[in-house]
């Protein structure tokens, strides 16, 4: 009976069926929404309303804006060229824009609600500039990484973070402190934000060069692949944010540049228009009235400029200038110092834009972009440009950093949060492509900017007050959005469609006439002629230089409209009646020059004298300081003057002088247009030009030639030395043979032994002996010798599989020696702590195991590189919470067990369904995209209700769920009654002795025999003795159950994936990873595998996540913040060794040890007591050396500098280039900082002064080091892959 | 003689420039023939379009009288079509053997072998859907009256399950599904079967025997445990020739095969073709740039291209005899030469 109709189905091309579903999906949703009967209710009603209301419309919300995309998809990908497609794909924002508002309008009317949202259109425009430049200083930089040095730098933000900190640094620098210092006068001091953005720009970009040169040089020259180069960068970026933690703190800072940048009344008044949508429900009651237009106070009272009232329904929306006379508040006010951020960042931007396009530096920096080889081989200096390109993506972060940091109060993560969607623009705008990333960074500034009041104005409604915090994942679901419907991004679909009109309008020649009189019009010095005759290029520069010149003398005509300059009065100065310009108004005179009684500052703006001093010399102390202070504040203000004065005359000298030189070079050009001469007009200029420049150029040349003999000449005796040294070297080696050199490593192994303390001592004697038996072992099997042995059994060393796991169980002994060593603060108790301890350590270690487990099945077997294993371990974490907890707490009171099962199977149909919309895209938008569904999710869980539970009211998070196991734990299988008659909770009976109870067995070595109620039988009390108690005096912990389930299933998982990697799938994953193309062409099925494998790994992600839910007992969306989870699991991934699951355990196992290691330290700083302080103390004395070059325990009297001088100059006698350059590059920063960084800063840094280092972000410095170390030296991990080495099948079995 | 592979019309655009301008050319069963042609005349472009890496603009491609314009590399591979690449593309982090091993053998089976598996695996399927439903039915529904429909449904589960399993077991074609399996079919089943059935280790025993002896063919079995990476490029080409054969093809798309390879041994390996392909009967369309290869070790037909076109099709003594391919192409090769020993 079907078959007709599915045979008229398959008849339709693929577009027509697709649309057919993509409509169904819009209408089966919207009538959802509207009359509640979408086939998701008709499947609520089925189930028995078990599914919430406010899920359900929020799935169908969902549903109908997909479907929108989905339309938008088919226009793309399923429409001939045409122009209807284009019109239709230009005007698809709007659609996406209608779809967003029925969607809305729709659900609030079905809810029988409604909503006001009132849309500032300038107040949205002003807010997309500012975050479309914050996130474009950054954006830019990634930019310019990924096309010259193609990584992806997760340390951008980190740059962007050092500029936004080097501005405080300015700030508290002994010359610019006055002025920040200095009371409101009501005008902008300038130097102060020109310098630091100058300073930002130099010295980030200088720091930039210095990370190139330690780190990524290091892994160009090894070839290594960019995705390696990524996690470098998440190293280095760790590495400085701890930095910045350390020596800064963790505090909210501003920077402001001069008192005045805040004062409310400097900014610009922009008459605005306001939109009003009224969505929902928009029927009137009786007697209610609506009015059009501005409804603030007086403005009913004005006749004329409201529209009249309505009553009986709302109009849907309504457009009003807010500017008529009566309310003048409601233009809207974009303060100057917010205005500085868009300005600085797209200039600087279009500056680089011009850089790469039109100069020889540029046309290098796109060649080794190309193909560094091909460069290489053509004379550029590969190196000088890669130089140049850190330096110009650092320094302009940096710059954008430091004007940043005007506009917000920040802290050291703000720069991280700002680093997510910045990735999220240059996918969008194509990697690599700065036109697209401009166009990307406007687009995802737009979007925060107009989903801020949109989710503001719906929460409140809806009962989702928190959907304010989504605007910041905005960015992350749009981009989502676009990759499903252009998997390469904005860029790419912008180049095919320029190449493929420049083919077409090839064809037709422009004419020369038109040409000609358009470049003599005034049109010509904006370079129109040369756009018409396709000579786009010298058109664009022409443009450039002409509006270029205009804006800079706007610019400058601002800048001293709001100093002290002749004659300019300011906002304030306009305001005021008593002075007529800026200068009267802080001197009372109307010109003249500044003088030291202007000075504003007076007794009780100097510090306090140290103590001490008697009167006379307090007193004169105080005047002297004062003096101080008003000496500089006055030479500031004149270098100030002068500074603005020599700005305002160059931007009067280039406009309008530049555009009219433009002009009559255009005119000339168009001359020779109409005479049809074939000749450039401006190649006489540019000969002369270059006939200048020649001598320059040459004696340079010459110059260099002569630098690199007189450095050939200084090399010689320092490179007759190497040789010497070498040689010596040599024959010291040589004089020893195998055997003798294994004896001097075993004697200085005992040495060693007896010198360390005692944890590492024992561990290396329980390793030594175990290594002794094994070799003697090896020794007696064979007549080969051991080593010989062994060679034999492992012929690839850790590349076998017997090496690899002689190599896993001996790392696993230390470490869990290490394990017993730990110590535990409590003195008393200690027992009892300890097996809490271990517990928690072994607890842990499974967790992150496992999460790095379905990492390395993601990304190491597979090789799709997945930042966001942390989305499924928050899936399977959020749902089991969800579906245990109490009923009435919003939870679903599930047992334990089959929430596990719901939580894996949620988080495995997760993973399958990723693999489909992300099929088409490179391996970094995976990684982009993977990473933004973390961050949705974390968000999600701040603002979301529905996934809340376990508490009244509205705490976020989720709390008390049920916990496996654990009523059996404290109450054995017994049913135990209180005094009352009630059941005991697990709680109490812990409480009680004598339950019997497993944790009670092994906890106690003597039980009371006790009855149900807790009485004693028969009156006499009996002990009864557990053979197997560990006698810690207390019922066994809780966590003991949960290290017991974690490694119960982190064994079994692992024998899962080791069983399943050997089979032949295994294999096809492998070849998945290498090359999945040529899999597919041998037959696999790409697509399907991949999602088999990010469900499988998405599903153990999921169990560690309910693992990590009850180990936490309460799960917030704290935890799942990158720094705490996903870089966590990555760099255990590194250090481990990819594809091999014994790496996952050894590098879980460090990256554990290191936390709690450190949460010992942390308690051992605070007192003497505690184990581990004297470990403590060294580290802050270390720390304190390095902020002020104090004195050092084994170190005295030698200052950080002098410390580097000697490793550069040691690294020079040696003859190691990297030393050489760790030693310089360490003296440089110190340098800096010395320079830059005073007794003020430490005041403002650490409270009371004293120097104390945070042991938290030392944890963080150190794992981002060791994810360095690990790539740079043992690139491959701990316990690399195993390559499989099948041997040869005997004859019998072979035929 | 039925065709392997028929091309019609074939037109492929990227952007303005037409690399393939309506090509038209058969293939027929046991059919060994060359493709030749300058650089850039649009061979490889075709290639990619057989083999489903590119979707051509217009045109049909048929393999074994299947239309498979529309299908992806991996389906069009399962009707015998398998390829190699002009540049090698190997797994490279992975052994020779490995490598080797990768490509599903004999599932070019007829459809009727298969029919167990499928459906014991759609019972199993059955089981899971079953299984899931009782436990959406019981917190659904709760327990009270339907508590008995839910164990009801849970035991189906199991019953189906349990047969599912039953019918793996008992199977005596079972060796030859597990092969099956280990094609791309339900890749979420492996765990099943690498769980359940280590037995399969005799396919994989006889798997690697036949990589080894592709091995000794190509004179390079004491490479078989070095990482493709580590490989020369001539290396490199013999280890893409041995895995293109392990998946038992019906028809082979070689891409310059031998270019890099030394000589005596390329003509060995193009002697040893001509051998299969009499032997067996499979079809070869091979891309050469070694005229001597082309023109005197036995090719059947020669396609010869230029700019997206093709110029002439014939043997190898009617293009050698060609004008036309002499001028686009051949120069002095055309000539009759000595090939070097």
């Amino acid at each position: 009976m079907l078959g007709p109709v599915f045979d008229r189905w398959h008849s339709l091309s693929r577009g027509q069926r697709r649309t057919a579903i993509a409509l169904l999906i819009l209408i089966d949703a919207n009538i959802g929404l509207l009359y509640g009967s979408g086939l998701l209710n008709q499947f609520d009603s089925i189930s028995g309303g078990k599914i919430p209301n406010d899920m359900v419309w929020l799935l169908q919300a969902i549903e109908s804006i997909s479907g929108g995309f989905f339309l938008v998809k088919i226009l793309f990908d399923d429409v001939a060229a045409s122009w209807p497609r284009s019109i239709g794909i230009a005007l698809s924002p709007l659609f996406i824009l209608f779809i967003v508002g029925m969607t809305l309008d729709n659900l609030f009317k079905g809810l029988d609600d409604d909503v006001r949202i009132t849309l500032d259109l300038i107040s949205i425009s002003t807010s997309t500039l500012t975050w479309s430049s914050t996130y474009l200083a950054i954006a830019v930089g990634l930019t310019l990484t990924y096309k010259v040095q193609r990584y992806g730098n997760f340390a951008q933000s980190e740059l962007f973070m050092m500029g936004m900190y080097l501005s405080m640094v300015m700030v508290w620098s002994d010359y610019f402190f006055p002025l920040y210092d200095a009371p409101r006068d009501g005008t902008l001091a300038w130097s102060l934000l020109l310098w630091t953005v100058l300073a930002a720009f130099v010295l980030t970009g200088i720091a930039g060069i210095i990370i190139d040169r330690l780190v990524y040089r290091g892994f160009r020259k090894k070839e290594t692949k960019p995705q390696v180069m990524m996690i470098a960068s998440l190293g280095v970026a760790l590495i400085l944010r701890a930095i910045v933690y350390l020596r800064f703190g963790a505090g909210k800072k501003m920077f402001e540049p001069d008192a005045d940048w805040r004062v409310p009344t400097l900014r610009w008044d922009i008459p605005t228009h306001k939109l009003r949508l009224n969505l929902g429900n928009r029927d009137l009651e009786e007697g209610q009235t609506y009015t059009h237009g501005p409804t603030i106070g007086e403005c009913t009272e004005i006749d004329g400029a409201l529209q009249p009232e309505v009553s009986g329904s709302t109009p849907l929306f309504d457009l009003y200038n807010a500017a008529n006379d009566c309310v003048t508040e409601a233009t809207t006010g974009y303060a100057y110092y917010k205005g500085a951020m868009p300005l600085v960042i797209f200039s600087s931007v279009l500056l680089l834009l011009i850089l790469l396009r039109k100069t020889r530096l540029g046309r290098r920096m796109r060649a080794v972009a190309d193909n560094p080889d091909l460069a290489a081989s053509s004379g550029i200096n590969v190196e000088n440009i890669q130089m140049t390109s850190a330096f110009l993506s650092a320094g302009i972060s940096g710059m954008g950093g430091a004007i940043f940091a005007m506009t917000l109060r920040f802290a050291p993560e703000t720069a991280f949060t700002l680093l997510l969607p910045s990735f999220a623009i240059i996918v969008l705008g194509t990697i690599g492509s700065i036109p697209g990333v401009l166009v990307g960074s406007l687009i995802v500034g737009f979007v925060r900017a107009l989903s801020s009041p949109v989710l503001i104005a719906i929460g409140h409604p809806l009962g989702r007050s928190n959907y304010t915090a989504l605007d910041g994942v905005m960015p992350y679901i749009f981009l989502i959005a676009i990759l499903m419907i252009m998997p390469s991004g904005i860029g790419a679909a912008y180049e095919k469609w320029k190449v493929d009109r420049l083919r077409r309008r090839a064809e037709e020649q422009p004419s020369k006439r038109l040409g000609g009189l358009l470049a003599i019009s005034p049109l010509g010095a904006l370079g129109a002629h040369n756009f018409q005759q396709r000579k786009n290029a010298r058109g664009e520069s022409m443009m450039i230089v002409s509006v270029g010149a205009y804006v800079f003398s706007r610019i400058t005509r601002f800048i001293s409209g709001n100093s002290f300059a002749d004659g300019s009065c300011s906002n304030d100065c306009q305001a005021s009646e008593s002075s007529a310009t800026n200068f009267e108004m802080v001197t009372g005179r109307t010109e003249g020059d500044f003088i030291l009684e202007d000075s504003p500052f007076s007794l009780s703006d100097v510090p306090d004298p140290p103590d001490g001093l008697d009167a006379t010399l307090h007193d004169q102390w105080l005047t002297d300081a004062l003096s101080e202070l008003n000496n500089s504040w006055l030479d500031l203000m004149n270098t100030e003057l002068g500074l603005v004065d020599n700005l305002v005359s160059l931007g009067d000298a280039l406009w309008p002088a530049v555009p009219l030189l433009v002009w009559i070079i255009a005119a000339f050009e168009g001359l020779y247009l109409l005479q049809g001469r074939d000749e450039d007009a401006l190649r006489p200029a540019t000969e002369f030009l270059n006939s200048l420049l020649a001598p320059v150029m040459q004696s340079r040349n010459s110059g260099s030639v002569a630098m690199t003999q007189a450095l050939g000449l200084a090399k010689a005796p320092l490179d007759s030395f190497h040789t010497a040294l070498y040689d010596s070297l040599d024959r010291f080696q040589s004089g020893f043979d195998r055997n003798q050199k294994y004896m001097l490593l075993a004697v200085l192994v005992i040495v060693l032994v007896s010198e360390l303390p005692p944890f590492f001592g024992r561990a290396l004697l329980v390793l030594g002996l175990l290594w002794l038996v094994g070799l003697t072992i090896l020794a007696w099997r064979s007549g080969e010798g051991p080593l010989g042995e062994l060679r034999r059994l492992s012929p690839h060393g850790r590349e076998s599989p017997i090496g690899s796991w002689v190599l896993f169980l001996s790392v696993l002994v230390f470490l869990l020696l290490f394990v017993e060593w730990l110590p535990v603060a409590e003195v008393e108790n200690h027992d009892f702590i300890k097996a809490l301890q271990v517990s928690n350590v072994l607890t842990t270690l499974a967790i992150f195991t496992l999460m790095a487990f379905a990492l390395n099945l993601h990304t190491g077997v597979t090789g799709m590189v997945n930042f966001g294993i942390i989305f499924f371990v928050g899936v399977g974490a959020i749902t089991v919470g969800l579906l245990t907890a109490p009923k009435d707490l919003h939870g679903y009171d599930w047992p334990v067990f089959w929430a596990v099962v719901a939580a894996v199977l949620i988080s495995a149909g997760f993973g399958w369904l990723l693999a489909y919309p992300t099929a088409r895209l490179r391996m970094d938008y995976f990684a982009i995209v993977t990473i933004s569904l973390g961050e949705i999710a974390r968000v999600l869980l701040m603002g979301e209700p529905l996934l809340r539970a376990g508490s009244w009211g509205s705490a976020i998070g989720i709390s008390r769920y049920k916990l496996p196991l654990k009523d059996w734990w404290f109450c054995g299988s017994g049913e135990h009654l209180s005094e009352a008659g009630g059941l005991l909770s697990s709680d109490e009976c812990r409480g009680v002795v004598g339950i019997g109870s497993p944790a009670e067995k092994l906890g106690r070595s003597d039980i009371p025999v006790l009855d149900d109620r807790g009485g004693v039988i028969d009156g006499e009390l009996l002990y009864e003795a557990t053979w197997f108690s560990m006698d810690l005096g207390e019922p066994a912990p809780y966590m003991m159950v949960l290290a017991i389930i974690g490694v119960v299933s982190l064994i079994l998982i692992w024998w899962l994936l080791e069983t399943l990697l050997k089979s032949p799938w295994g294999r096809i994953l492998r070849s998945i990873r290498e090359d999945e193309e040529v899999a597919q062409h041998h037959g696999h099925d790409v697509l399907t595998h991949k999602a088999a494998s990010l469900a499988l790994g998405a599903g153990i992600a999921a169990f560690a996540g309910a693992l990590w839910a009850w180990k936490l007992t309460g799960f917030q969306p704290s935890f799942m913040a990158p720094a705490k989870s996903t870089f966590l699991v990555w760099a255990a991934f590194i250090v481990g060794g990819a594809a091999n699951n014994k790496g996952m355990v050894v590098g879980a196992f460090i990256i554990v040890l290191m936390e709690f290691v450190f949460n010992v330290l942390v308690a051992g700083q605070g007192s003497s007591d505690l184990p581990l302080h004297e470990t403590a103390a060294k580290i802050d004395q270390l720390f304190e050396w390095l902020v002020t070059g104090s004195d050092l325990w084994f170190w005295p009297h030698t200052t950080p500098i002098e410390t580097f001088l000697l490793l550069a100059a040691l690294g020079l006698l040696i003859n190691k280039s990297a030393m050489v350059e760790l030693g310089f590059s360490g003296v440089a920063v110190f340098m800096a900082t010395y320079l830059l960084l005073g007794e003020r800063s430490i005041d403002e840094s650490f409270v009371g002064g004293s120097i104390l280092a945070n042991m938290a972000y030392v944890k963080v410095f150190l794992v981002g080091c060791l994810i360095l170390l690990s790539l740079k030296y043992n690139a491959r991990g701990i316990l690399p892959e195993v390559p499989v080495r099948p041997p040869r099948p005997t004859e019998g079995d072979a035929e | 003689m039925k065709n392997a592979l028929k091309v019609e019309n074939l037109r492929m655009e990227f952007g303005g420039l037409v690399a393939v301008k309506d090509v038209s050319f058969e293939l027929g069963e046991g059919e060994f023939v060359g493709l030749i042609g300058p650089n850039g005349c649009g061979k490889s472009t075709i290639f990619n379009c057989i083999s489903g890496l590119l979707d051509q603009t217009t045109g049909t491609v048929e393999v074994f009288g299947q239309d498979v314009s529309e299908n992806r590399p991996d389906e069009i591979q399962k009707l015998g079509l398998t390829r190699t690449f002009q540049l090698t593309r190997l797994w490279r982090q992975m052994t020779v053997v490995e490598n080797l091993m990768v490509p599903p053998r004999k599932q070019f089976l007829s459809p009727e072998s298969e029919a167990p598996m499928h459906r014991a695996y759609s019972l199993l399927s059955v089981f899971a859907v079953l299984a899931s439903l009782s436990v959406v039915a019981y917190y659904a529904i709760g327990n009270g009256v339907f508590w008995s429909l839910f164990n009801l449904i849970a035991a189906l589960g199991l019953l189906t399950g349990v047969i599912a399993f039953r019918l793996i077991e008992g199977k005596s074609e079972f060796d030859a599904a597990t092969d099956r399996i280990e094609s791309a079919f339900l890749p979420p089943l492996f765990v099943l079967h690498a769980l359940f059935r280590p037995g399969s280790r005799a396919a994989e025993e006889e798997r690697l025997a036949k990589a080894y002896s592709v091995l000794d063919q190509l004179e390079i079995p004491h490479m078989a445990h070095n990482l493709t990476s580590e490989l020369s490029g001539g290396q490199s080409k013999l280890v893409d020739i041995g895995r293109s054969m392990m998946g038992d093809p019906q028809l082979l798309l070689l891409d310059e095969p031998v270019a890099g390879v030394a000589g005596p041994l390329a003509l060995k390996i193009f002697n040893n073709l001509r051998k299969i392909v009499d032997d067996t009967g499979i079809s070869v369309l091979i891309i050469e740039h070694n005229m001597d290869f082309i023109l005197r070790q036995g090719v059947d037909r020669i396609i010869v291209m230029k700019e997206g076109e093709i110029l002439m099709q014939g043997t190898p003594d009617e293009v050698r005899g060609n004008r036309a391919v002499i001028e686009a192409y051949l120069g002095a090769a055309g000539e009759p030469q000595e090939v070097e020993e």
